[in-house]
């Protein structure tokens, strides 16, 4: 047997598996499938499977009780019957590269669920975003037959646009009196919100908080200003129903769309893939052209843009 | 307060400091600077220059009164000195009976009662793999547990530490105990020794038990009832040791402490209490690091912080709320696995902080502590300690002996702001409950574990026997100590099984529902319940339970 | 070919079983491994043999780094079973803390593959999690292809 039809074989049973609803499969499939040649054959495999599952993102600034309300939500899901899978997301180290990984902690009760399926996922070097694998790893999940896929992740760097583009829903993440109320929903994070939530309805200024965050959207033009607002207490599991509800009726509305979003998110990755390996054509190589380039544009005779604009135009020509 | 010593008049000073600094660099070669754990920079020399006395008054004082820099009492350990309080805990409760006995009869007043890590964890002796029970602390689930354990200890007379969190379980099933004995709860004395539920969130998480405003409720109504029906027992120890532990600097240990015992104050105010009440009922229980000098300025700065923050910024009026109580124990931190003799010499260096320190009872670890509960023989030597350093170095005959030296009052004028800019960083971030909800805490902890860590690997602190002077040919490791006797703990489950069939399940129900409900309602006292509960029957794990379905089991925050 | 990518990070569980509760040392460790380029997952203290198991099969752990004191050790051979029953019997179990002397051997013969005590270095803890992360790759590796239907 050649190396291919091996790995072809393997790959079939292991598909299966993971089409079947086996949970060992389900985690060796979400290691393998991010690159290489394993990776790529694999990615193509699942293809077919995916489109089943609603994917939900939840995002929010540190201390709004995320994992809590996802904890409660999960409870919540399995309550309706629903299987589920998490991508807990925590940034890596820029430095090294390395990770602690603690999310999964605040939903410890569900451990023993085999409809609960938790991945810890570091960024992996993408800025404090997520990683391009997260893409995969949700086609893995979806391929296993899981209802919902629930990716979480810290509302900090560009993370919260990348959330936008994955899910079908995104869940925006506030509570109250976290100092600088208004600071609290930085604007990019109100732009891509499907749903509001403010947590910690139990505290004292949490209908305040409500109130800014219904001002705000007040603010937009019409046909956006209707993004429905939900104010939970996760720690007392009140008000999680109704967010579940409201999630599941803004997920009818948006399924249809999956495929144009996935092609944007895939144009939108190319773009950085492009952009890093420009860069590092620029930084890394040089010649006499490239030399009198800097040099122009050190003196100001011509503007960084226009610096940019030669190389571009001289890396597409050599393409 | 000053900062600055005053240029004193000292003629020729300056020219033969002049000298000695210059035959001093002369003959020192390369002089690498030196910080202590808190990060200050220790001089080779303290002169009149660095601190003098101008400012006696207003800094010191006199030991009695504020701002107590040199000691809560007029008499400090001279009048009385500090107390032992040794913990025990191992086994069954006939097995902690036993050795209670024995330290009663050598004359203590003041006892301590480790629960079994069981206990801590939230759940009764069935529910655990036997191998682990007992084997730190004591198994007590009960009410008749409870009462074994403290058979023929005149509860009246001594004053017992209870080294047991939220929602403090042990303290109700001794009430039950008192009751059956005919003892009123107003002779009960003693401390909740680990009521500080946001130490225990933040650094150590074996304690943790409910969620965060679960256990705020629990702590308040605690204080409530205590206040009520059993007036000498303090129901707020406010603790440093976890957090040093975890790594925290002294400094930071007392900033972050002091700060907590404002957060406490604070919540016992909104509830409507009288702070001079509930403030005089605030006890602190510290780590004592090694590191001689630092932790002795770290509890005069403590008690002059204290002072100022209790009558000047909580506004309480009575004197006994501005006096900085505490209890310190030696840190099995610094003690180590290989060569465990030369832990004595450490406890030793420890205890003897603590005492100059002002302290107002001890705890000295027995030199096998790092591998598990203390013998018959290690815990003797334990006490020995303190007894020689009493009796023998004199360390209690006079008050405050360091006080003057130019180098403690420098070292507590800097620690005093250290700690202050930490309890300024704390305010800054809305309070400790806060600053421990966000993971502040746990990231300044985290990052000075990691710091002093470095200063192990790298050998600029040296460990005796783990990084330096090393023997290999010692057998470092420890044989297994103290061990329950396996057939007692068996026996103990079993009936404990037992006793949980033979029991009114009617009881059981009424009491856990109460509970729940009170739980549940915002104006019902929760602890009175627990004890309510105890009287019922009901055991640890099941109280415990409830409380976690109804308010929330604790999830620390892990901060990488 | 290697189905296992040896390129993408190490990842490790670091837990607790057992009644005790300090874990300084493991946020320490931790730390070491995280920056040494290993990807972390950490749980708190009190951890069901039951549930480290759900989680390593979960987060396909190549290395479990158990911190033990007390006598958390004597049921760790009952985790070691568990995780072979589980089919994780590739995953690597390394032992930190206090682990008197005599009481090893059940713990080597149950297959842990390293104790460590306190005072051990950063480079020795890195590396030593390196090596087993390594081992458990290439166990894991072949138990793929032999998994061929």
């Amino acid at each position: 047997m050649t190396e291919e039809i091996k790995l072809s074989a393997r790959l079939d049973a292991l598909v299966r598996e993971l089409g079947a609803g086996n949970v060992a499969a389900l985690s060796r499939c979400i290691t393998l499938v991010e690159d290489g040649e394993v990776g790529s054959a694999l990615r193509r495999a699942i293809l077919p499977l995916t489109g089943g599952a609603g994917i939900v993102g939840f995002t929010g600034a540190p201390g709004v009780g995320k994992s809590t309300l996802v904890d409660a939500y999960i409870a919540e899901l399995r309550r309706a019957g629903l299987s589920v899978a998490v991508a807990a997301v925590d940034p890596s180290s820029p430095i090294s590269g390395g990770a602690v990984l603690g999310d999964r902690i605040r939903m410890h009760r569900h451990t023993g669920d085999a409809g609960v399926f938790i991945r810890s996922i570091a960024s992996r070097g993408h800025l404090g975003g997520v990683s391009e694998s997260i893409h995969w790893t949700i086609d893995v999940m979806d391929a296993a037959g899981r209802d919902v896929i629930i990716v979480e992740t810290v509302g900090t760097g560009q993370s919260e646009v990348e959330i936008a583009e994955i899910a079908d829903v995104c869940v925006v993440v506030n509570a109250p009196g976290l100092g600088d109320d208004v600071q609290a929903i930085k604007a990019g994070l109100l732009e891509i919100a499907d749903v509001l939530v403010v947590n910690k309805a139990d505290m004292p200024l949490a209908n305040l908080a409500a109130k800014q965050l219904k001002g705000m959207l007040k603010l937009r033009e019409k046909p956006r200003q209707d993004v429905p607002l939900v104010t939970t207490s996760a720690t007392r599991g009140e008000g999680v129903a109704e967010m579940h509800s409201v999630i599941m009726a803004r997920m009818a509305v948006v399924r249809g769309n999956r495929a144009e979003m996935r092609e944007r998110r895939m144009r939108r990755l190319i773009a950085q893939a492009v952009g890093s390996l420009s860069r590092r054509l620029v930084l890394d190589n040089s010649n006499d052209e490239t030399e009198a380039l800097m040099k122009t544009a050190s003196s100001g005779e011509i503007t960084i843009d226009e610096a940019a604009r030669k190389i571009l135009n001289r890396i597409a020509s050599d393409y | 307060m000053s900062k600055q010593a005053v240029q004193l008049s000292l003629p020729g000073f300056d020219n033969a400091f002049g000298e000695w600094r210059a035959e001093y660099n002369r003959q020192i070669g390369e002089d690498r600077p030196i910080r202590n754990r808190s990060g200050i920079p220790v001089q080779p020399l303290y002169t009149p220059r660095d601190w003098n006395g101008e400012h006696y008054a207003a800094d010191l004082g006199f030991p009695g009164q504020h701002p107590y820099t040199r000691g809560i009492y007029a008499t400090m350990h001279r009048g009385r000195t500090w107390s032992q309080r040794q913990l025990i805990g191992l086994g069954t409760p006939a097995d902690y009976n036993e050795r209670v006995r024995k330290i009663l009869d050598l004359g203590a007043t003041a006892i301590s009662f480790l629960p079994c890590n069981s206990g801590f964890r939230g759940i009764d002796c069935d529910e655990v793999d036997r191998a682990l029970l007992g084997t730190c602390g004591t198994v007590v689930n009960t009410t008749d547990h409870m009462d074994a354990a403290l058979a023929g200890v005149p509860l009246d007379r001594i004053s017992t530490a209870m080294n047991d969190p939220s929602p403090f379980t042990l303290l109700a099933f001794t009430l039950g105990v008192a009751r059956r004995r005919g003892i009123p709860w107003t002779s009960i004395s003693g401390t909740s020794n680990q009521s500080d539920y946001l130490s225990h969130f933040i650094a150590n998480h074996m304690f943790y038990r409910l969620s965060l405003p679960g256990s705020r409720r629990v702590l308040l109504d605690h204080i409530d009832f205590c206040r009520q029906y059993v007036p000498n027992w303090n129901p707020v120890s406010v603790v440093g040791q976890h957090m040093q532990q975890a790594g925290a600097t002294p400094a930071e240990t007392m900033g972050f402490t002091l700060s907590t015992a404002l957060q406490y104050a604070q919540d016992c105010v909104e509830r409507g209490m009288d702070i001079d009440v509930i403030l005089r009922r605030f006890t602190f229980f510290f780590d004592i690091s090694i590191s001689f000098f630092e932790e002795i300025a770290k509890f005069r700065a403590g008690r002059r912080i204290w002072a100022r923050l209790a009558r000047d910024r909580l506004g309480a009026k009575d004197p006994a709320c501005w006096r900085f109580k505490f209890h310190g124990q030696t840190s099995g931190v610094d003690l180590t696995e290989q060569q465990p003799l030369n832990n004595i010499a450490r406890v030793t260096a420890q205890a003897m902080a603590g005492i100059l320190g002002g302290l107002q009872s001890l705890h000295t670890d027995a030199f096998d502590e790092a591998t598990s509960s203390p013998t018959v023989r290690s815990a003797r030597v334990a006490v020995a300690t303190q007894n020689i350093l009493r009796e023998e170095a004199h360390l209690c005959d006079v008050i405050d002996p360091l006080g003057g030296s130019y180098y403690i009052e420098a070292l507590t004028d800097q620690m005093e702001a250290e700690i202050e800019a930490v309890i300024a960083k704390i305010d800054a971030a809305g309070g400790m409950y806060k600053a421990a909800e966000t993971g502040l805490v746990q990231t300044m902890i985290g990052e000075s574990a990691l710091a002093f860590q470095e200063k192990v690997d790298s050998g600029e602190q040296q460990v005796i026997g783990v990084n330096c002077y090393v023997d290999e040919d010692e057998p470092h490791r420890m044989q297994p100590t103290e061990r329950p006797d396996p057939e007692r703990m068996r026996d103990h489950v079993e009936r404990f099984k037992r006793y949980k069939e033979q029991r009114s399940g009617d009881d059981v129900r009424r009491g856990l529902d109460g509970l729940a409900r009170a739980a549940n309602s915002r104006t019902e006292n929760v602890y009175a319940k627990v004890v309510e509960a105890a009287e019922l029957g009901i055991t640890h794990g099941e109280i415990v339970g409830c409380l976690r379905r109804e308010l929330g089991f604790g999830q620390p925050l892990i901060v990488a | 070919m290697d189905a296992t990518r040896p390129q993408s990070p190490v990842r490790v569980l670091v837990t607790k079983i057992g009644l005790d509760g300090h874990d300084r040392g493991s946020r320490i460790v931790a730390a070491y491994l995280r920056d040494a380029g290993m990807e972390v997952i950490y749980t708190p203290p009190w951890q069901a043999i039951e549930a480290v198991v759900a989680l390593a099969l979960q987060e396909d752990v190549e290395v479990i780094g158990v911190s033990s004191l007390a006598t958390d050790h004597l049921i760790i051979p009952q985790l070691l079973s568990a995780l072979r029953g589980a089919g994780l019997g590739h995953i690597a179990v390394l032992v930190g803390g206090i682990v008197p002397e005599d009481e090893r051997a059940p713990l080597i013969e149950a297959g842990v593959k390293g104790i460590f005590g306190p005072g051990t270095s950063r480079t020795l803890v890195v590396d030593q999690v390196a090596q087993a992360a390594s081992e458990a790759r290439r166990l894991r590796n072949a138990s793929f292809w032999e998994n061929a239907s």
